[in-house]
C-alpha cells in the first residue's frame, strides 16, 4: 500500500515520462521485478515470462500518453495490462498446444495469487543487493541456468569457491527475508 | 557436518530446483530452509533480458537505470569493493580531522589568529574523533548486517573490513592533523 507522499511521487514521474519518454526507464526499473514475478506466476515458464513482461512495457510504453492520473497507483494500470496480456497468452497456448494454465483464474485466489507475486518480487530485487560475487552465483545459477562447474569457469573459481558463495548468498537472502518480514 | 558438506547439499537442493521446479529434502533443517527459499528464485529474470528490454524500450539508457550511480548507493554496491570500503573510511577520517582542516582555513582566510584556532582545535578535537570513531562503527555494523555474516565468518570480515577502513581512517586523519601542524597550528 502507497503512502500519499509515495502515490505523489509516482503521480509525478509519470507525468514527467509523459513529457520525457526517457524517463520511461526510471518506470521500468521501479516495476520490471513485480511485472515479471507477476508473469513468471501466471506462465509458469521463462520464456513465456520474457515475453509477456516485454508486451506490458511496450504496451505501456506506447499507450503513456493516454494514461490519466485518477489517483490510483500507476502500477494498477501496469498489472492491468499485463492480466490481459496473460490472458492473450494463455488463449493462443491453448489455442495452438492445448495447455493448461500454470496459475489460471481458478487455480488460486487472489490473494495468494498476490503474495506469490510480491514474495518473487521482493527476492529478485533482493539479489541486486547481495555482494558482486555472491549476486554473480546466483544470477548464473537461476537467471542463466548455469551448472556450477560453468559458473566457476567464468568466475575463474574451483567448483567449492562457488557452492560457498551460493550458500553465503542464500544465507544473506534468508536474513534479509526474515528481517523485512519481522 | 562440515562447510562444505553443507555447500554440497544446498547445490544438489538448487539443481533439483532447476530441472525439476522443487528443492529435494536433504534431512538438514537449515539447509533445507535455504532450499526452499531458493525455489522462489527459479525463473530469475536474466540481468541481459533485463538490460536489452530496458535498452529497446528507452534507447540511450542501457547505462542507467540500476547500473547507475543512484541506485548503486541506494543499493550500497559501492561499498562491496575495498575502494568502497577505503572512500568510507577516509570520510570518516576527514570527520575527525575537520576541527584541522576548518581551523587551518579559517586561519588562512585571515578570519582568527594562529593562537585561537590553536586553541579550538586542541579543545574540539576529542568530539570530532569521538563522532567519527561513532560513524566508523555504525558504518562497519552497517557493511557486516547488509552482508549478512553469520557467527563463524563474523570475526573474518569484521577484521578484513576494519582493516581497510581504519588504515583509510588513520591516512586522512593524519593528513589533516598533519596540515595543521605544518602551519604551526597544532
Amino acid at each position: 500500500m502507497l503512502t500519499a507522499r509515495q502515490l505523489e511521487a509516482e503521480r509525478r514521474l509519470v507525468e514527467s515520462s509523459q513529457r520525457n519518454p526517457r524517463r520511461f526507464a526510471e518506470i521500468y526499473d521501479r516495476y520490471f521485478d513485480r511485472i515479471y514475478a507477476f508473469a513468471l506466476t501466471r506462465t509458469g515458464n521463462r520464456a513465456a515470462a520474457e515475453d509477456l513482461t516485454a508486451d506490458t512495457f511496450r504496451q505501456a510504453f506506447e499507450n503513456l500518453s493516454r494514461f490519466q492520473w485518477r489517483g490510483v497507483p500507476f502500477s494498477a494500470w501496469l498489472f492491468r495490462i499485463a492480466a490481459n496480456a496473460a490472458t492473450d497468452y494463455h488463449q493462443r497456448a491453448s489455442r495452438e498446444q492445448a495447455l493448461p494454465e500454470v496459475m489460471g483464474e481458478g487455480d488460486a485466489s487472489w490473494e495468494n495469487r498476490l503474495i506469490q507475486v510480491e514474495t518473487r518480487a521482493q527476492l529478485f530485487e533482493l539479489v541486486r543487493r547481495l555482494p558482486k560475487d555472491q549476486r554473480r552465483v546466483i544470477e548464473m545459477r537461476f537467471g542463466e541456468e548455469l551448472s556450477i562447474n560453468e559458473v566457476a569457469q567464468a568466475m575463474g573459481r574451483s567448483d567449492g569457491a562457488v557452492k560457498a558463495l551460493q550458500h553465503r548468498a542464500m544465507e544473506t537472502l534468508r536474513v534479509w527475508v526474515g528481517d523485512s518480514h519481522d | 557436518m562440515t562447510d562444505e558438506l553443507r555447500d554440497g547439499k544446498l547445490n544438489a537442493s538448487i539443481e533439483k530446483i532447476i530441472s525439476a521446479g522443487g528443492p529435494a529434502v536433504t534431512g538438514d533443517p537449515d539447509v533445507d530452509v535455504l532450499a526452499r527459499l531458493a525455489s522462489g528464485l527459479r525463473g530469475l529474470p536474466a540481468p541481459g533480458f533485463t538490460a536489452r528490454l530496458r535498452a529497446e524500450l528507452v534507447p540511450g539508457t542501457e547505462a542507467r537505470g540500476r547500473s547507475g550511480l543512484l541506485a548503486r548507493l541506494r543499493s550500497g554496491d559501492s561499498f562491496d569493493r575495498g575502494t568502497g570500503l577505503a572512500a568510507a573510511g577516509g570520510g570518516c577520517g576527514l570527520v575527525a580531522g575537520a576541527c584541522c582542516v576548518g581551523g587551518t582555513v579559517v586561519n588562512l582566510l585571515g578570519f582568527a589568529s594562529a593562537a585561537a584556532v590553536a586553541t579550538f582545535i586542541e579543545t574540539t578535537i576529542p568530539y570530532f574523533v569521538a563522532i567519527s570513531l561513532v560513524m566508523m562503527g555504525g558504518l562497519l555494523f552497517w557493511i557486516l548486517r547488509r552482508e549478512g555474516v553469520g557467527r563463524v565468518t563474523l570475526t573474518r570480515s569484521a577484521v578484513r573490513a576494519g582493516a581497510v577502513v581504519g588504515s583509510a581512517y588513520g591516512v586522512v586523519f593524519a593528513a589533516t592533523m598533519g596540515l595543521s601542524m605544518a602551519m604551526g597550528l597544532y
